[in-house]
């Protein structure tokens, strides 16, 4: 115990002048940025999306697989990484947990959809899929956006908000776990999931 | 200038569906499917594969724009495969069919349907009795009855046949040389029942994915199911077995031998069940003679696990332990198949062995001990099997040789007696080659693609375009190519339809959109030009009171004029309704019977035999011919094969023997080929090929070839590698230890991709009483390029 406090001392001690900028920063801050955040801003970088978002059919379509598949038969490959209480995941924040329970035969539903957008098309296709996302309606500037879609099988909201989930969509504040204590399902409750 | 993110994510979602058209599409187009508002969700089955998910399909402002798996569907309990999730997209393809089309001057020329319809009719009208219909494990059960009586009862013409008979056929004639009637006894509730599951050449993670994880789930929730896995490849299916048992190709029917003769040499069979419910049959074809279970035990004596090993490859130990499961009486066992039994020269013999295996070892007839067949497509056995679009077949399990099934099919069609044809027609593999030498005419096609599907393309479609074809698709295919007529068809939801799955399931569904264009369903289709030949006076379209073939007539007794399109594509008529009430008498006579249209409408599809309960309800059988759940069973009998050839309640036991295949790798072609399929795509690719994440995933064919051998060639991945047979030879991308790996000395192909044609390798061969073709095996070189 005594080592500990000690320790916590001496990181306060060396940390203090970076503590008091921070605070000082803070503290002379504009009012301005306080204000609403901008929603409508586009901040979006490719280079930094490591999660397919993007590669859904539509709203309820399994998201193909972004990276390379170094082996298409084994099953539990997935998981080494992408099981939620897995060591690889939590420490390299790249990798997006599972955001719904395990269900073994991951390759059944996620293709494989690495640089998709490179493979030629074998002919065009004009389906339009159905997007419910958007932005979330808000009661007022200080109150939590409600959640804009339905939750169907993403139940582990970090998967796709988490520190390395797309620009977009990312949560400001990844520590706090209980997201739907704010964040009102706004399209239903739906924790629909396969039986 | 700030993009509003609204309109960003709009316009990324969009890319990301595959419609990279934001420049082209009209602007109110482009939001029509944000936002679930004025969204509807009806019930269907997927249009894929014969596991029959179901799927909810959301539609908005007239087009699909979602689908989710049916939570209600008790066959996947909401979970759908990649396939399924996509089923939305295939009816969105650009190059969707939208026009008829009549070939003149050697080109395809749109014309109008009344000039389509007249083309085919005045052929058909010459040549009715050269003519044939090639249809599909998916037409709708309506698609393939309308084509039955068009051909069988309009034309006295027997020559209707599925693309079935390439995927099932040796399963249903093992069924009936064994327990004398089609289709399974058990259903998927035995999935979540056993304790040992023996998948027999049967890649289920890709082929039949839904149900596979149905299984292998179970471990998930703490069950234990322990998985043998018989193949001649590695597969992601080997991935969760605990045993995988590499055999030699066609050593099957000497393992499933193997095991009967140390059950009966270890004296472990199932002495009561045997006695009570089993017959012994000798012979190798379809009749045979009765024998002696003596004569069988010492029949059975070469197959010794030596021999087993000698001819098939895996170790006496591998054996004994599979044999060790079934001598087992504790044990719940499930056996499943689907080609690699059925597309087999010998595939009704291996039929008829594995349910040997189950019956000497009592593993038959309760939940969770079955033996089950499962099919490639979604409607093979509700439209095939049951309405029996075969050449040799009438609906509801008759035949065109038996005079009294004639008779009562005439009946049933209002037919002058002598109207139907005794002399069956031509099955799938004869009916293309009696196309090429122009004993047959002219062929109809609806929902297939021979030209891709056929085995040793190079000599039987050759002469297909000269030929009076006339093609039913959704899509141009390398079939359409040939046509002389192409008829753009109503595909899935843009029609009413019915479909019955593996498990014996009707499932029933209704148009929810319009088809694009002037395109129509295959059942109108087919009653216009059978109204056009009846307006031009052929003699088959009338019936023996005088009146069209296909004549319904509404509350007033006033007939409905359902060859004009807009009486048929009206709210108020559904023909799909008329027609299957029209058929549901057939089902009857073998037990077979489905429920009422009306019944189907409320359920998430049922398990016949339905029939009302003595306060009317409709109650569906979850096992056939066992006591206490399926109607028909003698009281007291427990388990009673009420079609049994013998008809004293028992099924066959067959001393069928190992048989070399007709092509065995040599010195000169030293390697076996393997067909099939892979978890993207369906069949020819024709649809999912057009869906973005589906192509992505799994863009062309490709060879796996075992490690070893790849690496004694200098083959690596990548490298292009060409196959060829005696018959013909194709190019392809090697893949080592990539989705499969082959067995040593075995390279295997899918057969989706239209740019490379494996069945211009492979052999006609096919299994003499099933008539199925064998795409399993052949011999081949393989050489670098």
């Amino acid at each position: 115990m005594k080592k500990r406090s000690f320790l916590t001392l001496c990181v306060t001690i060396l940390l203090l002048p970076v503590i008091l900028t921070l605070a000082k920063e803070k503290k002379n801050a504009p009012a301005e940025s306080v204000a609403p955040r901008d929603f409508g801003k586009e901040s979006r970088d490719i280079s930094l999306s490591s999660i397919a978002i993007d590669g859904r059919a539509h709203q309820y379509a399994p998201p193909p697989v972004s990276h390379i598949i170094d082996d298409q038969t084994r099953v539990d490959y997935c998981l080494e990484c992408h099981a939620p209480e897995n060591n690889i995941a939590k420490k390299h924040k790249a990798i997006a947990p599972l955001p719904h329970p395990v269900f073994s035969q991951c390759l059944q539903c996620h293709v494989p959809g690495k640089d998709a957008d490179k493979v030629e098309l074998f002919r065009q296709n004009s389906f339009i899929g159905l997007v419910t996302s958007g932005k979330g309606s808000r009661a007022h500037d200080y109150a939590p956006p409600t959640v804009p879609h339905k939750i169907m099988m993403r139940e582990n909201c970090l998967s796709c908000h988490g520190p390395k989930g797309d620009v977009d969509f990312r949560t400001k504040h990844p520590e706090r776990s209980q997201c739907f204590q704010c964040h009102v399902p706004e399209a239903g409750m739906d924790y629909t999931r396969p039986r | 200038m700030q993009v509003d993110r609204r309109e960003f994510i709009k316009k990324a979602a969009l890319s990301a569906a595959g419609a990279v058209l934001i420049g082209s599409m009209p602007k109110s187009l482009m939001g029509a499917a944000r936002g679930e508002d004025g969204l509807i969700w009806q019930k269907a089955p997927c249009r894929f594969c014969g596991v029959g998910c179901g799927v909810m399909v959301g539609v908005k402002d007239g087009r699909v724009v979602a689908v989710q798996g049916d939570l209600e569907n008790p066959v996947n309990k909401g979970l759908l495969c990649a396939k399924g999730y996509h089923t939305s997209h295939i009816l969105y393809g650009e190059d969707r069919l939208r026009k008829p089309q009549v070939r003149k001057n050697g080109k395809l020329t749109d014309v109008s349907w009344d000039e389509a319809i007249e083309t085919i009719a005045k052929f058909v009208k010459k040549n009715d009795d050269t003519f044939a219909i090639y249809g599909s494990g998916q037409w709708t059960v309506a698609e393939g009855y309308t084509a039955m009586k068009f051909l069988k009862g309009g034309c006295s013409n027997n020559n209707v046949d599925p693309n079935a008979r390439l995927c099932m056929a040796s399963a249903v004639v093992g069924m009936l040389t064994t327990y004398g009637v089609d289709e399974p006894s058990g259903c998927y509730e035995d999935f979540d029942l056993c304790d040992t599951l023996v998948l027999w050449g049967n890649n289920m993670a890709e082929m039949h994915p839904v149900l596979w994880s149905r299984i292998v789930d179970r471990r998930a929730k703490g069950e234990k199911i322990e998985i043998f896995d018989l193949a001649t490849r590695r597969t992601r299916t080997t991935q969760e077995a605990d045993h995988y048992l590499e055999f030699t190709p066609q050593g099957d029917l000497a393992i499933a031998n193997g095991i009967c003769n140390i059950l009966i040499q270890e004296g472990k069979y199932d002495k009561n069940w045997v006695a009570n419910h089993c017959n012994f049959r000798a012979g190798k074809d379809g009749a045979g003679s009765p024998m002696t279970f003596e004569q069988y035990k010492e029949w059975l004596e070469t197959y010794t696990p030596e021999y087993v090993e000698e001819v098939a490859g895996i170790s006496p130990r591998e054996l004994k332990l599979l044999a060790s499961r079934f001598a087992d009486p504790s044990k719940k066992i499930l056996s499943l198949w689907c080609m690699g039994m059925n597309q087999h020269t010998r595939g009704t013999w291996i039929n008829n062995l594995v349910y040997n295996v189950h019956f000497l070892s009592g593993q038959f007839g309760a939940p969770g001990k079955t033996a089950f067949s499962l099919t490639g497509q979604p409607s093979a056995c509700g439209t095939c099997r049951e309405v029996g679009t075969l050449a040799h077949a009438l609906p509801g399990g008759r035949v065109v040789a038996n005079e009294v099934h004639r008779q009562q099919t005439e009946d049933f069609w209002k037919l002058p007696k002598g109207r139907i044809n005794p002399k069956p027609g031509h099955h799938t593999v004869a009916m293309f080659e009696a196309l090429n030498k122009n004993t047959l005419s002219g062929v109809w096609v609806q929902v297939t693609n021979p030209a891709q599907t056929i085995p040793n393309l190079n000599e039987i479609t050759d002469k297909l375009k000269n030929r009076f074809l006339v093609v039913s698709d959704v899509y141009p295919t390398i079939t359409t190519d040939l046509a002389t007529v192409v008829l753009p068809s109503a595909l899935w939801v843009e029609k009413n339809g019915i479909f019955g799955n593996s498990e014996r399931r009707t499932q029933q569904w209704f148009k929810m959109i319009e088809p694009p264009g002037e395109a129509r369903d295959d059942v109108w289709q087919m009653l216009a030009v059978a109204h056009k030949l009846y307006e031009m006076g052929h003699p088959g379209m009338i019936n023996r009171d005088g009146d069209f073939l296909f004549t319904f007539k509404d509350e007033n007794g006033q007939e409905i004029e359902i060859w004009k399109w807009e009486v048929f594509n009206s709210p108020d008529v559904n023909v799909d309704r008329l027609l299957y009430e029209e058929y549901r008498p057939f089902t009857k006579m073998k037990h077979k019977d489905v429920a009422p249209y009306d019944v189907l409408v409320k359920n998430r599809g049922m398990l016949w035999p339905v029939v009302q309960d003595a306060k009317g309800r409709w109650r569906e059988t979850k096992r056939r011919f066992v006591e206490g759940e399926d109607p028909f069973v003698k009281e007291g009998s427990g388990v009673d094969f009420y079609w049994g050839k013998e008809k004293d309640g028992k099924a066959r036991v067959w001393a069928r023997p190992y048989e070399a295949p007709p092509e065995i790798p040599d010195k000169e072609y030293p390697f076996w080929l393997c067909t099939g399929r892979v978890l993207e795509h369906w069949h020819t690719g024709t649809m999912t090929r057009r869906v973005k994440q589906l192509n992505a995933g799994m863009p062309n064919a490709y060879v796996e070839v075992n490690a070893k051998d790849a690496a004694e060639m200098n083959i690596s991945t990548g490298n292009m590698v060409k196959i060829s047979s005696r018959r013909g030879s194709i190019n392809l991308p090697a893949w080592i230890n990539g989705r499969g790996s082959p067995q040593k000395g075995l390279v295997f192909v899918p057969f989706f991709d239209e740019s490379k044609l494996i069945n211009e390798v492979t052999l006609q061969a096919y299994c003499p009483l099933s008539k199925e073709p064998d795409y399993k095996k052949c011999a081949v070189k393989i050489e670098k390029v």
